[in-house]
């Protein structure tokens, strides 16, 4: 049965066009010409799936094969793509999702068992780790809706249990860390040695580039992870290797300098580090203007103008809370971090969502979190859940768990800012003002007045990055 | 313990984290990379929770406030957790510390008791501690007496110095005459974003100065 399949596969037409791609893309990946390969890679697959495939998928690996003589590490690019393609088109069934998966583990089992020698471009070694993180993170949600699934389907689910498992991501991720010795290079580097990896992009014409790239890469994609997972502290330390102050080959690739910053900087806002997550965003959002009109593939543009718009709405967080959640002088101090452009574009996109965050108006963050915040995942289904065994329509979804829980927190740090507008405000109109007589305006007693003041004088200081090698680090 | 690369996801390693975790408690040095290696294992294998562990970590980063350990170690933390006594009474003390109500944070600690509280060595007085340190920032490193007794829940000054005595710390020096205390070392840098601009002009910047209109003295 699985023979005939695959026998119908492979006697799948295959357009000329598909088929020209292949055999001239199988030739430049064998004669290592990376700038052809780049080319392939970004434009002529972008603009064949615009023209031929808008709305279905490339043919079959087992139907163009035959053009790549059936290479079989060709072969598992070519799906690699071919599913990055799907999803971006359509939802994914299941058994696509447990395929791609497969095609992933058999894709890095072959590069971390050294066995490659091939040169690739920096983008596509970026973009694999970039969507094998998105698989994840979509069949966790795919997981988690349980409701809208059949008997047959939470049966089949169960029996994947290992498809997409957490621990396997993390796992591939870290495995590629430490084949490639990512961590030992970029040490050695900071010695500032010549020819260093950062130099020369990784490319080396005696060796291949993609097992140590890869590595590198996958360190953005464990932090990512760590920032799926809500732990802010793990993510930031998992990126110690890498000088994030500093231009490295994470810079050159638009897609992972943008990932980087968006993911640093948010883990620095979830854990109270306001100047640092602005800093992260400011210099993000000013890369984006200059790289916005360069952009060579419609989709790639859409990310990045839906990340910097997330990025927006996250600086307007950062600025009112920063401020000790008012306005005014207080945020104006904050906006003295960010570029003279940004800060306009700032106060025409969230002019009105920062005067009412300014007010304590809660539903005002809740928006802006809820828009800005990454699609956190649920990595395991909750103990004892009786949704794999209750059926279809019986089940509780549990998709957007992980999502209301860190919304929650956030908003209850928010709450603790609640007081310090209108405190802020009285302030402003005395030069002096005695305890008993500000405690009457704030209709409180003076020792609780005396708490608000330790608090607001509390919240309007923060750690805050002063280089080091660490992100983690500061004072 | 150190945790390194694969560690950091391995739930063969669960019972030597939580070993360490017991360590900690009892007085060991304080390890958050084993914590957060808990919690992960605790989110990636549900059934594996340990109500106790995650009390004694939740504690432990109260302690060190104001550092982002113990809301972060929240954020790692399932709903159906967050809902089991006392982690949602923790919860409201972590918030009460982030607010510098230190009042109803001891309140809050007297209902829970040394049940809860008792897991940890010594927390009582690394919790004084930490709020002296949080204090002592907002104050400009001088903190008076009568702040200390309120932070700290202590009863009249003789139970502030004999705190401020036991503790031992070398940066904490009482002022003459019973005034306060004096912390060392407390980084008095600017509060949020100052000092942030930089000698060098940007070249942008310098455009409505050339082209503004030149102020001409009125006859």
């Amino acid at each position: 049965m699985a023979d005939a399949v695959a026998m119908a596969k492979a006697n799948e037409p295959v357009p000329d066009m598909v088929k020209q791609f292949v055999v001239y893309f199988y030739r430049h990946i064998r004669e290592k010409n990376v700038y052809e390969i780049l080319s392939m890679y970004e434009k002529s697959f972008s603009a064949i799936s615009e023209r031929y495939f808008k709305a279905s998928p490339w043919p079959s690996v087992e139907a163009v094969a035959r053009f790549a003589d059936n290479d079989h590490v060709f072969c598992l690019l070519y799906k690699e793509m071919y599913f990055r393609h799907v999803y971006s088109k359509v939802t994914p069934t299941l058994e696509q999702r447990c395929e791609s998966w497969d095609n992933y583990c058999a894709l890095f089992g072959v590069i971390l068992h050294g066995n490659v020698n091939m040169q690739l471009p920096n983008l596509w070694l970026w973009e694999m780790v970039d969507e094998f993180i998105y698989q994840f993170q979509s069949f966790c949600q795919y997981r988690g809706k349980l409701s809208v699934k059949t008997k047959e389907e939470l049966a089949l689910l169960k029996e994947c249990d290992q498809v997409w498992n957490v621990v396997g991501v993390l796992n591939y991720l870290q495995a590629l860390v430490d084949k490639s010795d990512i961590c030992g290079v970029l040490e050695a580097e900071r010695g500032a040695g010549p020819e260093s990896f950062t130099d020369t992009e990784g490319y080396a014409t005696h060796s291949s580039n993609v097992l140590r790239t890869l590595g590198y890469f996958s360190l953005i994609g464990l932090h990512r992870v760590h920032v799926l997972l809500g732990d802010y502290t793990t993510a930031l330390k998992v990126l110690d290797p890498i000088d994030l102050d500093k231009p490295g080959i994470f810079t050159k690739v638009a897609g992972a300098a943008v990932s980087t910053a968006y993911h640093v900087g948010f883990a620095y806002f979830m854990s109270k580090r306001y100047t640092d997550a602005i800093r992260h965003f400011n210099a993000s959002l000013v890369f984006i203007n200059r790289h916005k009109v360069g952009a060579t593939r419609p989709y790639s543009l859409d990310l990045l103008l839906k990340k910097q718009e997330q990025m927006y709405a996250l600086v307007a967080m950062c600025v009112t809370l920063g401020g000790g959640g008012g306005s005014g002088s207080a945020m104006t101090s904050v906006m003295r971090l960010l570029e003279e452009g940004v800060v306009g574009t700032l106060r025409e996109r969230h002019g009105d969502d920062m005067s009412r965050m300014g007010q304590s108006v809660v539903s005002a963050y809740d928006e802006l979190f809820s828009y800005s915040c990454p699609k956190f995942v649920t990595p395991a289904p909750p103990a004892g859940a009786a949704g794999v065994e209750e059926g279809a329509g019986g089940a509780t979804n549990y998709n957007e768990e992980a999502y209301r829980l860190q919304l929650r927190l956030f908003l209850s740090e928010v709450a603790s800012f609640d007081k310090l507008p209108t405190l802020r405000s009285f302030l402003k109109l005395y030069t002096t003002i005695s305890v008993a007589k500000l405690a009457d305006l704030m209709e409180t007693d003076a020792a609780a007045l005396m708490q608000q003041l330790t608090c607001m004088k509390h919240k309007s200081r923060c750690m805050e990055w002063r280089g080091g090698g660490s992100a983690l680090g500061g004072g | 313990m150190q945790i390194l690369g694969p560690d950091r996801y391995n739930p063969e390693k669960l019972k030597e984290l939580e070993a360490d975790v017991q360590v900690q408690a009892s007085g060991g040095e304080y390890n958050s990379d084993v914590n957060f290696t808990v919690l992960r294992i605790y989110q990636f294998y549900p059934a594996y929770a340990n109500a106790g562990v995650v009390q004694k970590v939740l504690l432990m980063g109260l302690m060190r406030a104001p550092s982002t350990d113990f809301g972060v170690y929240l954020h790692m933390l399932s709903e159906s957790l967050q809902k089991d006594d006392p982690i949602p009474a923790l919860s409201a003390l972590g918030k009460c510390l982030a607010a510098c109500n230190f009042a109803e944070f001891w309140a809050g600690a007297d209902k829970l008791g040394s049940a809860v509280f008792g897991q940890v060595k010594g927390f009582d007085v690394c919790m004084r501690a930490s709020i002296v340190g949080m204090l002592a920032v907002v104050s400009h490193a001088q903190v008076s007496m009568a702040a200390l007794r309120a932070a700290l829940d202590l009863k009249d000054d003789a139970a502030v110095v004999a705190f401020v005595t036991g503790a031992k710390n070398p940066a904490w020096t009482l002022a003459p005459g019973g005034a306060g205390l004096e912390v060392a070392g407390r980084d008095e840098a600017a509060p949020l974003a100052a000092g942030k601009d930089s000698e060098v002009l940007a070249f942008h910047t310098l455009g409505p100065v050339f082209t503004a209109k030149p102020i001409t003295a009125r006859q």
